[in-house]
């Protein structure tokens, strides 16, 4: 590692530790939101950014993360850790049946198909009540407890949700430095040349659903953790446009941008809405500025400012 | 060995080709000429997968692959250099090389036919830009690479359209020596040019091709004859 990057990385990460101590209870619960949609966030990020999908689906797999661990601890009685991985099997398994299929379209058609999954697992979180409660949901979702340590407190979760966000951003930028990380941008730069050398561009799409799915589901056991009760209004359609705006805002084929994006679209409508009845819009105004000003998200944005400076800089020197 | 069989094929309602047949045996060179518009890039799409057949048949080393998929492709020991070199421009060299091994790898396992270093050492160009994006490389830099990212598939027949398209004479001749010394390597060729003098430079026959059908056949030793006939070639090649 260089001594440049060991510059900005231990700041950062001492800020990031003692972060969830000094702020008040409600802005340690928005940073444990911000891990919580990152994770969900990096799923979209990979189709979007190195795919060039449009996944409108993702609140689907955020919430059969959540009924998952819900159904699992509190009807069944089952460990956490069971959850989990029931969530995730279940979601990687869909996303891979329905992915082969949905795939194979392109455009604007593939988003459509990603918004009629979204909204016929709305429907269906809705009809099965059964198995999701319903609009009355389920309650009592046990608090994680990690060795006897009870993650019973934003600020306690705080460090549980992000430790798995770091993780998850590991896999992603292992998956993207990979070769099939290689496949993915040759797809993007041009998929007729990528399947004449013999890439199969319909797996390799399945692939990254499927790693979608799977962070998707985790943001969702996530969250149930820590909010103790799901019930279908989390995972409605609005929820998939919220995780499609993170890498759209922070930018998709960057890390950095899934986290900003993510702090973007938990902090901001926080914020705006001391604002009074206003906020909706002024939050839509924001969304449409920087789509408008910044198609290459803000980090992208923030990238291409600092290149101007030290150009400007290298000018005079 | 190649057999297209009675090969139709469009795009939406457009039928461009017509009952195409033709034929590279192995080891075999064979051309492809024809006007602009004649329907030869659409016959190399269709025969790489790309674009799905309508009717007739292919035929690679007695397998039907007809309907097989692009991504299949390498399988059954075709590359393809598509026109206007196809290369992943923000990819470096090497990157767009490692691609073509790894696909190339899985297919063929450790039998290779074309090792990472024979094929550097084909193209010293390559060699030296491994670094460098391929936008950044010439024209004729990029087709040296487009041709050796194909050899990594493993072929045993190399389909190229239009090498020539856009390239000083020099480096044109640069990338026949990289042909010839191909063909003494026993590889096939289909050449898909519009330009006659380098097809009958470097291949045995060809095809000629007009309005999406086979018009003509120039034979093992023909190509000097069809040359000369000024009328012959005013008629299929314009």
């Amino acid at each position: 590692m260089s001594s440049r990057t060991l510059l900005w990385l231990v700041p950062c990460l001492i800020v990031w530790a003692v972060l969830p101590f000094i702020v008040p209870r409600n802005i340690a619960d928005l940073l444990v939101f911000t891990g919580i949609y990152t994770v969900a966030g990096l799923g979209i990020g990979l189709l979007l950014g190195h795919c060039g999908i449009v996944n409108l689906a993702q609140a689907t797999f955020y919430g059969l993360g959540a009924y998952a661990s819900a159904y699992c601890t509190v009807m069944m009685g089952l460990p956490s850790i069971v959850g989990f991985f029931a969530g995730a099997a279940i979601s990687m398994a869909l996303a891979y049946v329905i992915g082969r299929p949905i795939l194979r379209l392109t455009g604007y058609f593939l988003a459509l198909g990603t918004l009629a999954l979204s909204a016929i697992a709305s429907a269906l979180f809705f009809e099965w009540d059964w198995l999701t409660g319903g609009t009355l949901g389920i309650g009592g979702i046990p608090k994680l407890d990690l060795f006897g340590f009870l993650l019973d407190r934003p600020s306690r979760y705080y460090f549980f949700v992000w430790i798995v966000a770091f993780a998850c951003m590991a896999v992603a930028h292992n998956l993207v430095d990979s070769r099939t990380g290689l496949m993915l941008r040759s797809m993007r730069d041009s998929s007729t040349a990528a399947a004449a050398l013999s890439i199969d561009l319909q797996t390799l799409r399945t692939k990254v659903f499927v790693v979608c799915a799977l962070f998707g589901s985790l943001a969702g056991s996530l969250f149930a953790h820590h909010a103790s009760f799901v019930s279908t209004q989390s995972f409605t359609v609005d929820r998939s446009i919220s995780f499609l705006l993170i890498p759209v805002i922070g930018g998709a084929t960057s890390i950095p941008g899934i986290v900003v994006g993510a702090l973007f679209v938990t902090f901001l409508p926080e914020l705006l809405s001391k604002l009074g009845d206003i906020h909706q819009i002024l939050f839509g105004l924001a969304l449409v500025a920087v789509v408008v000003l910044m198609p290459e998200g803000l980090v992208g944005a923030f990238g291409k400012l600092r290149t101007r400076f030290a150009k400007r800089g290298g000018g005079h020197g | 060995m190649l057999e297209v069989t009675s090969v139709s094929a469009g795009y939406g309602a457009l039928t461009v080709l017509r009952d195409v047949s033709l034929r590279v045996g192995d080891g075999e060179a064979v051309a492809l000429v024809g006007a602009n518009g004649a329907g030869k890039t659409t016959l190399v799409r269709t025969v790489c997968g790309l674009l799905r057949a309508r009717g007739g048949r292919i035929v690679k080393n007695g397998t039907d692959i007809t309907a097989t998929p692009a991504h299949d492709l390498a399988k059954h020991g075709l590359a393809v250099v598509l026109e206007n070199r196809r290369l992943f421009g923000e990819l470096s060299v090497r990157e767009n090389l490692i691609l073509a091994e790894t696909v190339g790898r899985k297919v063929r396992g450790a039998d290779l036919r074309f090792s990472w270093d024979e094929v550097t050492d084909l193209f010293p160009v390559v060699k030296e830009r491994m670094a460098s994006p391929v936008e950044l490389l010439s024209g004729g830099q990029q087709q040296m690479v487009a041709i050796a990212r194909a050899l990594l598939l493993q072929p045993d027949l190399l389909i190229m359209d239009e090498p020539s398209t856009g390239l000083a004479p020099k480096v044109v001749k640069d990338i026949l020596l990289v042909i010839k010394a191909l063909r003494e390597r026993g590889m096939g060729l289909l050449l898909i040019e519009q330009n006659v003098g380098i097809a009958s430079e470097i291949t045995d026959r060809a095809y000629v091709m007009s309005v999406g059908s086979i018009v003509h056949e120039i034979g093992p030793g023909e190509w000097q004859t069809f040359l000369t006939d000024e009328r012959l070639v005013n008629a299929y090649l314009g």
